[in-house]
């Protein structure tokens, strides 16, 4: 299996961690791969339940790496819930300096109310919001959210475009969940290359709807990489989850 | 020429915990070297098929409860204790590993199927390395392959995988980026082998991050299949 010719990774952190930092840079420069990333907290460790503060600084250091490489770097805004009409303009701020979505972990479910505003801001800027999800045996986040919390989401602003993570760690519970919710993308990051992953989610999804990502640095990019390279599926369905999902949704359809 | 160290088939109780929709079908002896044909892979090391298929390896599989240890001819044995509990005080396991020693068995250990958070161990892979690095020292005649660690796990048992007798395989190396690399660093290029943790994994993936890797010609071919095949010679 080669290189592929085009690919965009729509799911990176950047961690504040120096050396994995750089080696994830290198890499994506070495690739040609462009990618979306979002910054946790800026000093080498991801915050779970961050201040205001601490978002405000973390999507300081994504705004500097997208300003260090324009048309590579794509900057997507992390805030919590917790931080109501806060986290409201701060949105608007990184969206405005050109940050072209945004990014919820695990600081609140995502069908508690406080994220309505947050959505419709991304519905008013028409960006994406990635939102992180795991289906894992023990629950040891308690607020982190499960497909059916994005569901909910969901059917509730139909016009909001969400991309879903990590296919939900249990991919095949993760994507039946989501399948009928048709504004649900799902990424390939942060999961092991499990055998029949990728085609599962192209066959009860479509093509159009799956987005690869690899969350790294914390991941290593090449298994990822080649989770999708190694997928039974189309040409065509290869080409639109590797690169063209990811430009369609952040709008960067001729601007590369 | 690649060998993998580690695909699964056959009516393996263990394995079939990691079944679902997509790979139930691909135990098979005949489907597992399907997707290694497809993949490049000429020998694959698998464990208690019953019928031997050019191209594959088989290893005994043995639970601690195993009895037909005295009579096996394979090359090799797996277990799983992770996900079975193997006192290795016992005077069984004792027994089983005497005769492996005895015999030149290499005995393969395989610490995980899946992620832990998708698939649960009744052992952690922390405490199974911590209990193999003293059965490494008392069986050091044995040639221990260790499948299924991941980096962080490596390092932080690196005496065990620097000892003589310990191959570690790379199937479970997901993280971080760059993460073979990384455990070239730390592990002699000559003791690390190319594994799949197929039809759990997809095979090519694995093949694809090898060749993608920067690392140099010759260590590469170590890593595909020189190692494998001076360990399964020897």
């Amino acid at each position: 299996m080669k290189k592929p010719d085009d690919i965009f990774d729509i799911h990176v952190h950047w961690l504040g961690n120096p050396k994995l930092d750089t080696e994830y840079l290198e890499f994506a420069l070495d690739w040609g791969m462009p990618f979306a990333t979002s910054c946790l907290g800026h000093e080498g460790s991801m915050i779970a339940y961050p201040t205001f503060e601490q978002c405000v600084q973390a999507n300081d250091a994504t705004l500097r790496q997208m300003s260090e490489y324009p048309d590579f770097v794509y900057g997507f805004c992390y805030v919590s819930q917790k931080h109501e009409n806060q986290a409201v303009e701060e949105v608007r701020r990184c969206i405005g300096e050109g940050m072209r979505g945004i990014k919820l972990w695990v600081a609140v479910k995502v069908d508690d109310p406080r994220t309505f505003p947050i959505a419709e801001a991304a519905i008013e800027h028409d960006v994406p919001i990635l939102i992180h999800s795991y289906l894992r045996l023990d629950e040891i986040l308690p607020e982190e959210s499960k497909p059916k919390h994005i569901c909910a989401l969901a059917r509730r602003y139909p016009e909001l475009r969400i991309i879903m993570a990590h296919m939900a760690l249990h991919w095949w519970d993760g994507i039946d969940a989501v399948a009928r919710c048709p504004n649900i993308y799902v990424d390939t990051s942060g999961c092991d290359p499990e055998l029949g992953s990728v085609e599962y989610a192209v066959a009860k999804l479509g093509s159009e709807r799956v987005l690869y990502g690899s969350d790294a640095p914390g991941r290593d990019v090449l298994c990822q990489i080649g989770r999708v390279m190694a997928a039974d599926i189309s040409e065509k369905a290869r080409q639109n989850v590797l690169h063209l999902n990811a430009k369609r949704l952040l709008k960067l359809e001729g601007e590369q | 020429m690649i060998i993998d160290f580690c695909a699964h088939c056959g009516p393996d109780e263990v394995a079939k915990t990691a079944y679902n929709a997509m790979n139930k079908g691909c135990f098979e002896p005949s489907k597992i070297r399907g997707l290694a044909d497809d993949a490049g892979i000429e020998w694959s090391v698998v464990a208690g098929i019953e019928e031997p298929l050019y191209g594959l390896v088989n290893f005994a599989r043995i639970s601690p409860s195993s009895r037909e240890i005295a009579i096996l001819k394979a090359a090799g044995m797996r277990i799983f204790p992770t996900y079975e509990r193997w006192d290795f005080d016992s005077r069984s396991s004792d027994e089983i590993l005497s005769i492996a020693q005895d015999r030149g068995l290499i005995v393969q250990v395989c610490l995980r199927l899946q992620d832990p958070r998708v698939l649960r161990q009744s052992v952690t892979s922390n405490d199974a390395l911590k209990a193999l690095s003293d059965v490494v020292k008392l069986y050091g005649n044995i040639k221990f392959a260790v499948g299924g660690a991941n980096l962080y796990e490596i390092q932080a048992h690196l005496p065990l995988f620097k000892r003589e007798n310990v191959w570690a395989d790379i199937a479970h190396l997901q993280h971080p980026v760059n993460s073979l690399e990384k455990l070239l660093d730390v592990m002699d290029s000559q003791k690390i082998l190319f594994a799949t943790n197929s039809p759990v994994f997809y095979p090519k993936t694995a093949v694809f991050r090898v060749v993608n890797s920067k690392i140099s010609d010759d260590i590469r071919e170590r890593i595909l299949w020189k190692n494998a095949r001076g360990l399964l010679d020897a």
